[in-house]
């Protein structure tokens, strides 16, 4: 540390100056005299000169006093300077030499200047400089994500051109950057570079931590290869949610590697019927649960039957559920969200696989075209639809609804620089199943065919500002074909809709202050739909209409084709106030959406009149906040309450089996919840939350009902409950997870009527997964999974119709369970080198135990009788994946 | 890659396969007393119209005649039911039953307001209320009155075909649907054979069959001209008393598969159908390979085969219930003796 030397000037006008007067030549006297009043002004330093501390003083740490006589003119120059008190030669001639440049406003005596002297002592202490420092310093830690354990040789540098290397804690630190927002580059030998802004202030420490994930799944040369994930506060962190990498999906048992299938093993979710694939988040309807590719909506997460997800596991980087609760930035849902992060393209080379098991098989590759270009392309094709074909009798073939399906997707992104890119990407999905049960009596022939066909495309827009703001454009554009076709006999049930999805989302984030972040966006989304049906009101049932498995559809039917175009516009402002250092983050948010609903008929076509469409303008107010308090080390409080407005279906909008008047539902989402951190890999999180939904469109429940109101929006509903997770984040060979929920989900259809609980309630549902590696390529998971069953309307009894055969006689809506659900599943894995790639062979068994778990209650024909079917056998599914 | 093999698939298919249970007695099992049809004669009618209204009951004994009371129910389904009627249908007496007869067999005068109710005429809109909604029509473009039949401590419903036209069809469609519309006619069980020979139905003289054997039962029915000829005798879709006075200014219909005038609402014009036809078998011995039979209306074939294994002695008393899809119901009993 350097040392400085300041002088301190301490003027004092003393009698010993006025005695020192009479010796200096032409001076007045200055004083009191009793029989005369004269005011006397001592003169006023107005120019100092610093004197230079002797460098032999200075470097023995001297210190001393010069006490000098100055003589200063009327004027206020000095005329003469002499030593009273020596402190030795170099001091003396120091002090004097600075003194003799002194200049004073002169002193007066009764208001005129005079000529005096005086006495002054010159300090000359050594002290500590003092200097503002105008730089900042940087430091910080890199660990890996997963193992949370600190990663060493890692090099961080920044662009001015200072680096350093973490030591063996991972830590770094690099003095005297340059304030101001620099980008920061992570890298190493077996790193992928990467980039990230910090804003640098001068003065300051800014200290960050960032994780660092490995690529397990990649080999690369030396199957070492490292992702960077960094760790930067974003707006709109949702108080609940459930975050699983892909990493760690593949290896849940159950999934068979399908990552996105992890979903169904989420705190908050029911376990959904074997074969459905639906997903019900907290007791609302599987069609109130957003699902999100990279902020792009899309119809379902997985293919019929809910053997596989629609996006090649290579491709997604994880997968998020927020199961309420979620900020401004989405909407059109009263239920949850799922999002689905797609990998990053930056691999420095081509990477790709080939996996293949009982169920489909897949490929995918993805790496760089040149330094500024990367690409990924996955497809998937499902074949147990072929497999029925080729090693079943027909009749059996035919008989069982297997899907067939495949999907695709295709991403292409050119970096500008690290801080702009553009991505153009697009995903299609394919399902189609049949199911024909042939009857001697045609009258009673099930044939079934239903296809979904969907795709989008988008292009996505990213750039980070100099100033460390975050823009993103993404337009999309996506088109939904699905079709319903079935007939009972001569009932049929046919519905077909025919969409164009038009979206655009955009938003702006930035940082005003250092503990606000501030994002404004635009999220906005138009369907245009062409709807086909004819068969019975009730038929495809809806949720709570009174239904038993198996029976015929009413014999009552009609038609209907109509067209809708149902659009919003939201734009929405969100905040992130990090306050009391960062411990407390309040997100306060709004969305204000105009919803607009356009149809093509009011009336049921009446001969050849011509028709009368509507044109409904609602527009939905959505205030949301959340908070998230850091009350101790280790503990986390977390509260938010949401508006939530949803548009009606396309598909309810007929004037002849729905009501074209219908608006938007709402529901108000309001949660708690406490977090603890147990270790640095294990969290316990429990949270209650109480929602409630208006407005939902339910079954007109008349014997005369209204034209055109075949259903009507005067229903309502209310779902609560507690959910806990324990999860242990990977923590060497293993993590897992216990998740376990309490919950009601209840509707009530129509103002005045009882509260009946929805047909997806679940009261408990308990998963608990494990995976272990076992090292030498070897992992073994397990997951166990209880849940409550499903509410049915009981049969009391049956009665015969001599026409259209036995009828029942229900008992209470929703009155009765499917008995509970308990199923154990497993996993055991290999994985081998070959070469510079990696396989993996991997047995998921599913029902391990062959528990037989009833799966629906089906009805004798005259209902006077009750039995189950009975879900999945266990069922070992052998598949394979080679990765290079 | 695939580490599997075609055994292993086979397996894995087979464990995907949904297990249903087994629910007890087959419907074409005759194990206690049943009703096993109702017959409106005609098959249909309009407002005002009498109908006589039969039934067939029967239990393992054979036929019985139990006294049924017969009574229309007036009550609207609600539009979430899934059921055939009105849960309230189910009662012996009430607001909504309005009682026919009781015997073997009634006469009803199908109520005035029956098309209101169950048909395509608009209902009486409510105080206040928007104009009501109409019954949509089944497949076939009918509606039905339906009926409340005690016999006995049970309940069973039957409907009963009303003609009320067509609902929202151009004017030009729903005049020619009024003028060539003809009424159903009931279909009749021509024959019940066993291999190919005629079974009794004169219970004192069953036919004798080997016990144990399957034998193939085949109903058969009259067969309906493929087109319209006037002359032929029988008022079809394409005539009217216009076009074809001879037939249809008396319309008679044919006892089999009839041909019948329907509007299509999807493609809103009116095309000619052929009747859908069922047979459901029913036996007291013995078991029927299936509980049901038929011919779809593209089919123009007039028989329909089960096979029918023999109990190891005994009598087995069977019936035949032959349905139209337009309501009509014919049928016939046999008689036979294992040994």
């Amino acid at each position: 540390m350097r040392r400085a030397a300041t002088l301190i000037v301490v003027l004092a006008l003393t009698p010993a100056i006025a005695r020192a007067d009479d010796e200096l030549p032409g001076s007045q006297h200055i004083g009191t005299d009793q029989t005369q009043t004269r005011v006397i002004v001592p003169p006023k330093l107005v120019k100092f000169v610093e004197a230079p501390y002797p460098e032999s003083a200075k470097a023995s740490n001297k210190q001393a006093t010069v006490t000098l006589q100055i003589a200063i003119t009327e004027s206020g120059n000095v005329a003469l300077v002499q030593v009273v008190e020596s402190a030795g030669q170099d001091f003396d001639d120091a002090a004097m030499i600075a003194a003799k440049q002194f200049v004073f406003d002169p002193a007066t005596i009764n208001g005129k200047p005079a000529a005096v002297k005086i006495t002054y002592r010159y300090d000359f202490v050594i002290r500590q400089e003092v200097k503002k420092k105008t730089t900042a310093e940087f430091a910080g830690q890199v660990v890996d994500r997963v193992t949370k354990k600190p990663l060493a040789g890692v090099s961080v540098s920044l662009d001015t051109g200072q680096t350093a290397t973490t030591d063996a804690e991972g830590k770094f630190s690099i003095p005297d950057v340059v304030p101001g927002t620099h980008t920061i580059t992570l890298s190493g030998d077996k790193l992928t570079p990467i980039g990230t802004q910090e804003t640098f202030e001068a003065a300051k420490k800014l200290e960050a931590t960032y994780d660092v994930e490995l690529k397990s799944s990649t080999p690369s040369d030396d199957d070492s290869d490292f992702e960077i994930v960094v760790t930067a506060p974003r707006i709109g962190k949702q108080v609940v949610s459930t975050e699983i990498t892909a990493q760690e999906a593949s290896r849940v048992p159950g999934t068979q590697g399908d990552v996105l299938k992890v979903v169904e093993s989420m705190p908050g979710v029911a376990r959904p019927a074997v074969g459905s694939g639906a997903i019900v988040v907290w007791g609302a309807a599987p069609e109130d649960t957003g699902v999100y590719v990279d902020g792009v909506r899309v119809p379902r997460l997985y293919h019929d039957g809910g053997y596989r997800s629609i996006i090649h596991p290579d491709l997604v980087k994880s997968v998020e559920l927020v199961p309420g609760g979620f900020g401004a930035q989405y909407g059109r849902g009263l239920g949850g969200l799922i999002h689905v992060s797609l990998r990053p393209l930056d691999d420095e080379k081509v990477h790709g696989s080939l996996a293949a098991d009982i169920i489909d098989a897949a490929a995918g590759l993805r790496g760089p075209l040149s330094d500024k270009v990367h690409f990924a392309v996955a497809v998937r094709k499902g074949y147990l639809r072929e497999v029925a074909d080729a090693v079943a009798s027909p009749e059996v073939a035919s008989l069982v609804p297997l899907p067939n399906f495949w999907d695709s997707q295709a991403r292409i992104e050119y970096a500008f620089s690290k801080k702009e890119k553009l991505e153009l990407g697009g995903l299609v999905s394919f399902d189609h199943t049949d199911q024909n049960l042939f009857n001697p009596d045609p009258s009673k022939n099930k044939t079934e065919s239903k296809q979904l066909v969907f795709g989008r495309v988008w292009a996505r827009y990213t750039k980070i500002t100099d100033h460390n703001d975050a823009i993103s454009v993404l337009p999309y554009y996506g088109h939904n074909d699905s079709s319903l076709d079935q007939h009972f006999g001569g009932t049929p049930t046919e519905l077909a809709t025919n969409a164009d999805v038009f979206g655009f989302r955009a938003s702006y984030r930035t940082q005003p202050a250092k503990w606000l972040t501030v994002s404004v966006g635009l999220d906005s989304e138009i369907t245009q739909s062409i709807v086909h049906r004819s068969g019975s009101v009730t038929s495809p049932p809806r949720e709570g209409d009174i239904y038993v498995f198996g029976q015929a559809p009413s014999a009552q039917t009609n038609s209907d084709v109509w067209s809708a175009i149902i659009g919003s516009f939201a734009p929405y402002v969100e905040a992130d106030a990090a306050l009391f250092s960062g411990a407390l983050h309040i997100v306060p948010g709004i969305r204000v959406e105009p919803y607009l609903i356009s149809v093509s008929k009011t009336l049921p076509q009446q001969g050849t009149n011509p028709n009368i469409g509507s044109f409904v303008e609602d527009t939905a107010l959505d205030p949301r906040i959340s908070a998230r308090w850091e009350i101790a080390k280790r503990v986390t409080v977390k509260g938010a309450f949401g508006v939530y407005h949803q548009a009606p279906a396309a598909d309810d909008l007929s004037a002849v089996f729905g009501n074209p008047s219908l608006t938007t539902s709402f529901a108000r989402h309001s949660l708690a919840g406490v977090a603890y951190k147990l270790t640095k890999t294990t969290n316990i999180e429990v949270t209650g939350f109480y929602n409630v939904m208006e407005d939902l469109v339910a079954r007109n429940t008349s014997a005369t009902p209204a034209l055109a109101r075949a259903l009507l929006q005067d229903g309502s509903g209310r779902a609560y409950g507690v959910q806990m997770m324990l999860r242990q984040e990977q923590i060497g060979p293993f993590f897992g997870w216990i998740s376990y929920s309490i919950s009601r989900s209840e509707r009530q259809d129509a103002p005045g009527l009882a509260y009946r609980p929805f047909d997806y309630d679940q009261t408990h549902t308990l998963t608990v997964v494990g995976a272990l590696d076992l090292g030498k390529g070897w992992e073994v998971g397990a997951r166990f999974r209880f849940s409550t069953g499903f509410p049915r309307t009981p049969v009391i009894t049956g009665y015969g119709d001599t026409t259209y055969g036995g009828q029942p006689v229900f008992g209470a809506k929703n009155s009765t369970r499917i008995p509970p659900f308990a199923q154990l599943d497993a996993r055991v894995a290999k994985r081998f080198k070959i070469a510079k790639t990696e396989a993996e062979i991997y047995l998921d068994v599913q029902n391990v135990t062959n528990t037989i778990n009833p799966e629906e209650i089906v009805y004798s024909p005259d209902f006077k009788t009750k039995g189950y079917i009975t879900g999945l056998p266990i069922l070992p599914v052998l598949g394979a994946k080679w990765s290079f | 890659m695939v580490f599997l093999n075609r055994s292993t698939l086979a397996l894995a298919l087979l464990l995907l396969m949904r297990c249903k249970p087994d629910l007890g007695a087959r419907e074409s099992q005759i194990a206690g007393p049943r009703l096993l049809a109702m017959r409106a004669t005609p098959a249909e009618g309009a407002q005002g119209d009498a109908i006589v209204y039969d039934a067939l009951e029967v239990d393992p004994s054979g036929e019985v005649t139990t006294p049924m009371d017969y009574a229309y129910c007036t009550l609207r389904k609600s539009l979430d039911n899934p059921d055939t009627v009105s849960f309230d249908c189910l009662a012996a007496s009430g607001t909504g039953i309005v009682e026919i007869g009781a015997g073997s067999s009634a006469t009803g005068t199908v109520p005035s307001d029956a098309c209101r109710n169950f048909g395509p005429d608009v209902p009486f809109a409510q105080p206040g209320q928007p104009q009501g909604r109409p019954v949509d029509p089944d497949s076939t473009g009918g509606y039905y009155q339906p009926l409340r039949l005690l016999f006995g401590n049970e309940i069973d419903i039957g409907q009963s075909r009303i003609a009320c036209g067509v609902a929202n069809a151009p004017l030009e469609a729903a005049a020619k649907f009024r003028a060539q519309y003809h009424m159903n006619t009931n279909p009749l069980v021509l024959d019940v054979t066993a291999n190919g020979a005629s079974l009794t139905q004169d219970a004192s003289a069953p036919t004798a069959l080997p016990a144990g054997s399957n034998v193939t039962l085949t109903t058969s029915w009259a067969t309906c001209p493929a087109s319209d000829v006037c002359g032929d005798g029988i008022c079809g879709p394409d005539e009217s008393v216009t076009a074809c006075a001879q037939d249809c200014t008396t319309p008679v219909g044919c006892s089999g598969a009839e041909r019948y005038l329907h509007y299509d609402t999807v493609g809103q014009q009116l095309t000619a159908l052929r009747e859908t036809m069922s047979v459901a078998w029913f036996v007291t011995g013995g078991s029927m390979a299936s509980d049901g039979t038929g011919r779809l209306g593209t089919d123009l074939a007039t028989t329909t085969d089960d096979v029918l294994t023999l109990p190891q002695a005994g009598p087995v008393h069977g019936w035949v219930v032959l349905r139209d899809d337009r309501g009509g119901v014919g049928w016939r009993r046999f008689e036979i003796v294992a040994q």
